[in-house]
């Protein structure tokens, strides 16, 4: 891929705006990208490496993040090292006693570019989930930001057997119905059997609620 | 290469879900997200501001059928809300019989809002039964 090349020659295109130490990062797939500091700056789990180790010429192992989101997402940051720095509240203020929790964040606020961007990643696919946990992964607040409120933009409006199709969730009602509605339209190709006793399947993940 | 399962909006840890809610109004909350599934309706049981969200503001919200359908399947099995508001939705028929037969089997709702809706005889007389079977109200 050229994704090597590109990220290169933008960064070494704007050397001039940051220190100019170039920083080596690589992808669990192998794949070596050359970032500035404007681009490290943005990324706190890289920042805290390089700050770290001085890693001279040794790329920065990134080991939850492959190719095809790490070359996207070194875009990203290239695209945004120049914005005004946002307002700091913006994801503090999660231990901010001041703070209205009773008001959700505006989500209609992303930009053109980012709307682009994200357009790219895709819920069949995955990749856009892909992207959420490389940015939750990487500390890049602003796409992780980016990320979160186009789910949350997806799901508005919609009802919740609109929300399982579009993101191909199972319906997977415990034995005890917490949240089975009554009727289950629509849902009869689809409802697993979870009434055998050790069938877990649909729910694929292992509950993290239950400690 | 490697093919693993592809990630999934259930693969995504619980911090970054709340991170999602925090940017939804608690009506989708309670209508678009929390019955999705086991594991979110887990979550958001656990979400502060859905902890927190003891009274549902709809008056003057314009409902839609829709929404009184996600209402009516969520309402019996909501433990949180105590007061519902629907004040000013008069062009809604049904609304009012619809919520209460949804509220029958609420036990946690204390304060039923209907406010400026013109109440017709039928739902007069299914209100009257459901304030006498409901000992909360």
């Amino acid at each position: 891929m050229a994704t090597t090349a590109e990220a290169s020659n933008t960064t070494t295109g704007n050397t001039e705006t940051a220190t100019g130490k170039m920083i080596k990062i690589q992808s669990n797939d192998g794949q070596i990208f050359e970032v500035d500091q404007g681009v490290v700056e943005q990324s706190s789990t890289i920042k805290t490496l390089s700050d770290l180790m001085d890693v001279g010429d040794v790329p920065i192992p990134l080991p939850n993040v492959k190719a095809s989101i790490l070359g996207p997402i070194v875009d990203f940051c290239n695209h945004h090292k120049n914005d005004q720095k946002p307002e700091p509240i913006d994801e503090d203020d999660d231990d901010d006693p001041n703070k209205d929790i009773y008001e959700p964040k505006r989500s209609d606020d992303i930009c053109e570019w980012d709307l682009n961007f994200i357009k790219q990643f895709t819920v069949p696919e995955g990749t856009l989930f892909d992207i959420i946990m490389a940015a939750n992964y990487l500390g890049i607040k602003t796409l992780l930001a980016v990320g979160c409120k186009t789910i949350a933009n997806m799901v508005r409006g919609k009802s919740s057997t609109e929300v399982r199709e579009m993101f191909n969730i199972s319906y997977d009602p415990p034995g005890e119905g917490i949240n089975a509605p009554n009727a289950i339209e629509g849902q009869a190709g689809t409802v697993p059997t979870t009434q055998d006793a050790n069938a877990t399947g649909p729910s694929p993940q292992p509950d993290p609620m239950n400690q | 290469m490697t093919e693993k399962v592809h990630s999934s909006l259930l693969t995504l840890p619980v911090e970054i879900v709340y991170r999602i809610l925090d940017n939804l109004d608690e009506f989708t909350i309670l209508c678009s997200v929390r019955d999705v599934c086991h594991r979110f309706n887990l979550i958001t049981d656990t979400y502060n501001r859905y902890q927190l969200f003891t009274t549902l503001d709809l008056s003057n919200y314009q409902l839609q059928d829709q929404d009184i359908q996600c209402l009516v399947k969520t309402l019996p099995n909501n433990t949180t809300l105590t007061t519902i508001n629907i004040g000013s939705n008069t062009n809604q028929d049904g609304l009012i019989v619809k919520l209460i037969n949804a509220l029958k089997n609420n036990k946690t709702l204390t304060t039923l809002d209907i406010n400026c809706n013109s109440i017709k005889d039928q739902e007069a007389q299914d209100l009257a039964i459901l304030l006498e079977n409901n000992k909360v109200f």
